[in-house]
């Protein structure tokens, strides 16, 4: 856990890192211009430089960190069970996917039993009925009430 | 006269049912999110963003403003029964809140709290509705030179506020900064850092970045946490005794002007404002040693201070057009969608607007302590409420509400790529409220920049001799300065091993 957190924290600053030079290499192909005669990369090129020189002094502090404060961050993410947190944004993403083609009613259902299945496992009974009512309702406020168009899908 | 007519044109407006009504539900959804730990003010206000794209713009800012006060008064009760902050700026409530109903006086702690905080919030209204119209008159001399200095000044002041290493908060700040310039250039005209997504042209959602940043990624961190208990107390009699009004009545008269004036520091608010008058009420307390065993001054004095912050961070919005705190940034971009533009003159050419929403806030206060008191039953029951079932229902309104304001589905996208970036920060203590702040701040900041740049004939010592904006950006040196000496000393007193290292 420890080796991983430590991992994970330097990959974050080295992907800001990353961003920041994607940035520069942007505005250069913007045209940075002077002082004089800003060009559109002029102010991005400066921040993603500042930015960059940045994540130097965090990248090192992150080499150097001692196993006791990752240790610390470990306790502090309270060491959960993280598969809640991969199959929330799965379930997420495929909300995304699949909202254009089965439209909102469905997508609403299946999002719900899987977010409520992940609290609460062995109540399938309570999970069905649970995601139909908030599915149904959420329907009735946003598409019916407030005029949100939302895709048909199926019903298209 | 000007001013009692003028608020009088803001009560018609606000006492109309159908504006009462919006008004109730800002304040009331405020209340239920700073009850419910998990969910804030920003992710809230960008999730009902599509309540106020039907709405007009008057009902849509009542609504959002109502949900910034609503939540200040809603934390304090969670952070009294349950020793877990509803909202940030509730923090400091646990401390001595929590051991009043340990020691049986909950109901004393959640009466003090709501009455202070209908007191710092009124006051707070009242200094905004005296104050706001001379300083937008002052501000109406400011150019894009002075804007610079104050904007720079305001982004110091976060970095500095915002966590515990300013390289970290540095960083969020230029990265909230350059995604600030991901679209269409206005004075070029070329599309900037879109890597190819149309989509992106008319830049980055803001309700997508906030929503993803502190809605999803904080449900994705309780995620892993275990399910809060209720403190099992009879609240009894909501009222305090004549002994803790004697107690209470100076800090809250203390806490309201504190707060009110450290909500206008840029990146202050409630946070900063609780945190301090709890510190002052301590420091000139006859017993400092028994604040944080239970001390009804402890819950009196944050408790008003965070609400009398509100109507301090109305000021630079209104006046200048520039967000005190990221809540403010999540606000302005309201009236930008509505099209409306927050600055100098803002108040002169939308009297009606900005009178009504004043009046509402006056009206707000008073529904907050009626919904809070009489209602402390059904708050406490609600606390009861099972993470597991909540958390469903937070992220299937986010998916709604971020799809609602462009009808895109490259938002939902958006918003989950920004859940689990903020989820990923939060957890390497990256704060997130300089990323947002920033990104609002960036293309006024770059505009500003620019129009200085054409007056000053491209001077840069241009800057340093605008006395405004120099003094803003020695403020802003001397925070930077400050903030690198204490973490120094910190580095020095932790290897030395004077203090444990975290």
């Amino acid at each position: 856990m420890k080796a991983a957190n430590k991992k994970a924290n330097i990959v974050i600053v080295l992907l800001i890192e990353l961003f920041g030079i994607l940035i520069i290499i942007e505005s250069f192909k913007l045209e940075i211009g002077t002082i004089n005669n800003p060009g559109a990369g002029f102010f991005p090129f400066f921040l993603a430089m500042a930015m960059c020189s940045l994540c130097f002094p965090v990248l090192i502090n992150s080499i150097k960190e001692s196993d006791a404060l990752y240790e610390k961050i470990a306790q502090k993410s309270g060491e959960g069970p993280f598969w809640k947190v991969v199959v929330t944004l799965g379930l997420m993403m495929v909300y995304a996917v699949f909202l254009d083609t089965l439209g909102s009613l469905i997508t609403f259902f299946l999002l719900m039993v899987g977010l409520f299945w992940i609290g609460n496992p062995h109540r399938w009974r309570f999970v069905l009925g649970m995601s139909a009512l908030v599915a149904i309702l959420a329907n009735l406020l946003f598409i019916t009430i407030l005029k949100v168009p939302f895709p048909p899908g199926i019903w298209r | 006269m000007d001013f009692l007519n003028n608020l009088g044109i803001g009560f018609v407006q606000v006492l109309q049912p159908i504006n009462l009504l919006y008004c109730f539900i800002g304040v009331f959804v405020g209340t239920l999110i700073g009850v419910l730990p998990g969910i804030g003010p920003v992710g809230t206000m960008s999730m009902l963003f599509p309540l106020i794209i039907v709405s007009t713009p008057f009902q849509g800012i009542i609504l959002l403003a109502g949900i910034y006060y609503g939540a200040m008064y809603g934390g304090s009760t969670t952070s009294i029964l349950v020793n877990i902050p509803g909202e940030a700026a509730s923090v400091i409530t646990c401390l001595d809140g929590y051991q009043m109903a340990k020691q049986g006086r909950a109901g004393p702690a959640l009466g003090i709290s709501a009455i202070g905080s209908f007191i710092g919030g009124t006051f707070s209204v009242l200094l905004l509705s005296l104050l706001a119209v001379p300083l937008a008159k002052v501000a109406l001399d400011l150019g894009p030179v002075e804007y610079v200095g104050l904007m720079t000044m305001g982004l110091a002041m976060t970095i500095y506020l915002s966590g515990k290493s300013l390289l970290k908060g540095g960083i969020m700040t230029f990265l909230g900064l350059s995604l600030g310039c991901i679209g269409t250039d206005l004075v070029t005209g070329k599309v900037r850092l879109t890597f190819g997504l149309h989509e992106l042209y008319d830049g980055l959602n803001i309700a997508s970045m906030a929503m993803g940043l502190f809605g999803i990624s904080e449900v994705l961190a309780n995620l892993s946490l275990k399910e809060r208990v209720v403190f099992k107390t009879k609240v009894g009699s909501l009222f305090p005794t004549l002994e803790d009004w004697k107690k209470c009545a100076f800090p809250i008269v203390r806490s309201s002007f504190l707060g009110f004036f450290l909500g206008i520091i840029p990146g202050g608010g409630g946070v900063i404002s609780s945190f301090v008058t709890y510190a002052v009420e301590k420091k000139i307390s006859k017993y400092p040693e028994k604040f944080g065993q239970g001390v009804i001054e402890g819950v009196a004095a944050p408790e008003t201070a965070n609400n009398a912050a509100v109507g301090g961070a109305f000021i630079p919005l209104f006046v200048l057009g520039i967000p005190s705190n990221v809540i403010m940034a999540v606000l302005m971009s309201a009236f930008i969608v509505y099209g409306v533009a927050p600055g100098p003159r803002f108040i002169s050419s939308n009297i009606e607007l900005f009178w009504g929403i004043i009046a509402s806030m006056y009206v707000g206060n008073i529904m907050l302590l009626l919904i809070n008191l009489p209602l402390i039953g059904i708050w406490i029951k609600l606390l009861k409420i099972p993470y597991s079932i909540l958390f469903p229902l937070i992220i299937l309104f986010c998916c709604i509400g971020v799809y609602s304001i462009d009808y895109r589905i490259f938002d939902v996208l958006l918003m989950i790529i920004f859940g689990i970036i903020g989820f990923f920060l939060n957890k390497y203590d990256y704060p997130l409220a300089p990323l947002v702040f920033s990104f609002v701040l960036g293309p006024l900041l770059e505009d500003s920049f620019r129009q200085s740049l054409i007056i000053g004939s491209s001077d840069l010592l241009y800057f340093i001799k605008n006395p405004i904006t120099s003094v803003s950006f020695g403020i802003s040196l001397f925070l930077f300065l400050s903030a690198f000496f204490r973490q120094s000393r910190k580095k020095v007193m932790e290897s030395s091993g004077f203090i444990e290292k975290n």
